[in-house]
């Protein structure tokens, strides 16, 4: 979607452009929040939650581009806040499916390839929320430091400080470093 | 391989493996989840108008009144002082919050107005309903405060109720969650001087049939039992029943269940009514605040 959509659709904030903004970003809002507590029934209703704290509040939003983002941050601090309460473990079992694996054709640098982004995915399902949280801002959305520290309401420094830790932790997965 | 060369794929390789991570899992269905959204949505302003009753209000204000007092005198207890000590806890409280229309909703529906008036505390005292509130003193701002072992210099205890309306929303609503567990919405955030300290701030939350109080005081203590008995000491006030369980300690004050807890540099107290929430309940609503 159009940032110039998003923010027409955020202006107008009725059930029409509701609805809008809901198709738009529903997936992967969905997809953060299962993506923290491994459960589809509890990570439906975590994104049943951020939609409707998000639109309750839209005039928060000081950014109306960043609508995606900051709705990916309502709904992975829900998700923490979840965990945290129902004390619940994260089951692997429900992890989806592995894709992007190399098959019989690959080179030998594609296979390896294939190996190092599956590390990485793993990896990536064992960072804390707030890790995770920190990476996909930054690595999905391409925020900045200070746009995430914005969103997140911290200072840049512990931004930094979490990438940094979450990147040795990925990075400890394929021995980079 | 150099070491930006690694620095490079491990980029790549993050940005790839969030991407499929993310498009691979299966999402419900949307028009199930919109219906459940738009109902919600639709429903919200009704559940709004439970409010508690306006004694019980008074009552809390008076309790978190007493609660401040005996948090503010225990200075030589105060170990640590961060520039922004919940910084983390602020940010996900800060997304959890009431839109406008709904703050005035609920600020609407109760008669209390304690913008303009102190409370009064008799120290030693069980907190009456009806006795916190005397004649406006707006520019009381000092706590008086009868140490161990000294008697009162008056046989009340006055202090300076300043609701933080002025505050800018983002500012108020930082500290606040927008609901503690689900039944009790934020109403309003006050501001209670201290001698020579910071205001301590309290929220109101309203419930369907009473209201719940929740402290924050920016900073740590070494021990949550010496601080809470040092409250009861310095303030002759009847707190009893301590109690630890796991990283809470628990204690009854002024006729209301007390739990304290610490976390992120951020000492936090939630007061409700006895007999209307116990131990575990009063966990369950501390628990998403750490």
């Amino acid at each position: 979607m159009e940032p110039q959509q998003i923010v027409k659709l955020i202006e107008y904030n009725d059930n029409e452009s509701q609805r809008a903004l809901f198709e738009a970003y529903y997936r992967r809002t969905f997809a953060v929040a299962f993506n923290i507590l491994r459960k589809r029934e509890s990570a439906e209703d975590i994104t049943q939650d951020a939609f409707i704290k998000a639109f309750q509040n839209l005039h928060q939003l000081k950014d109306k581009t960043k609508f995606g983002a900051w709705l990916a941050v309502i709904a992975s601090n829900l998700a923490r806040n979840h965990l945290k309460r129902e004390k619940k473990v994260i089951y692997t079992a429900e992890l989806p499916e592995v894709q992007g694996q190399a098959d019989n054709n690959d080179t030998e640098a594609d296979a390896l390839h294939s190996l190092d982004l599956e590390r990485v995915r793993k990896a990536v399902r064992e960072l804390s929320p707030d890790h995770y949280q920190v990476i996909v801002l930054q690595f999905f959305d391409d925020l900045k430091i200070e746009e995430i520290a914005e969103l997140l309401k911290v200072s840049p420094g512990t931004v930094k400080s979490r990438l940094f830790r979450a990147r040795q932790k990925l990075a400890a997965a394929l021995e980079l470093e | 391989m150099s070491e930006n060369d690694k620095h490079l794929i491990n980029d790549h390789l993050i940005r790839r493996a969030l991407q499929i991570e993310i498009e691979s899992v299966e999402p419900p269905a949307a028009d199930k989840m919109w219906h459940a959204i738009e109902t919600r949505l639709d429903r919200r302003p009704a559940e709004l108008k439970k409010t508690a009753p306006v004694w019980i209000r008074y009552a809390s204000l008076a309790a978190a009144a007493c609660l401040l007092l005996l948090v503010g005198g225990i200075g030589l207890f105060r170990v640590a002082q961060f520039a922004s000590p919940s910084a983390e806890f602020d940010a996900a409280a800060e997304l959890i919050v009431m839109d406008e229309e709904e703050r005035t909703a609920a600020l609407d529906s109760t008669e209390l107005e304690v913008s303009d008036e102190p409370l009064v505390a008799a120290p030693g005292s069980e907190i009456e309903p009806d006795a916190v509130i005397e004649e406006q003193k707006k520019d009381t701002e000092t706590v008086t405060v009868a140490g161990a072992g000294e008697e009162p210099a008056e046989d009340q205890t006055t202090i300076a109720a300043t609701p933080a309306t002025d505050l800018p929303d983002e500012t108020v609503m930082a500290l606040w969650p927008e609901t503690l567990g689900e039944n009790y919405l934020f109403s309003e955030e006050i501001l209670l001087p201290l001698v020579e300290d910071e205001p301590l701030k309290v929220a109101l939350y309203s419930g369907p049939e009473h209201d719940l109080l929740l402290v924050s005081y920016e900073a740590v203590v070494d021990n949550m039992s010496d601080f809470v008995e040092k409250i009861g000491i310095q303030m002759q006030f009847p707190i009893n029943d301590f109690q630890y369980k796991d990283n809470y300690l628990f204690f009854v004050a002024g006729g209301y269940n007390g739990l304290v807890f610490q976390h992120d540099g951020v000492t936090r107290a939630i007061m409700a009514p006895l007999r209307t929430i116990n131990k575990e309940q009063l966990i369950d609503l501390a628990a998403p605040l750490q």
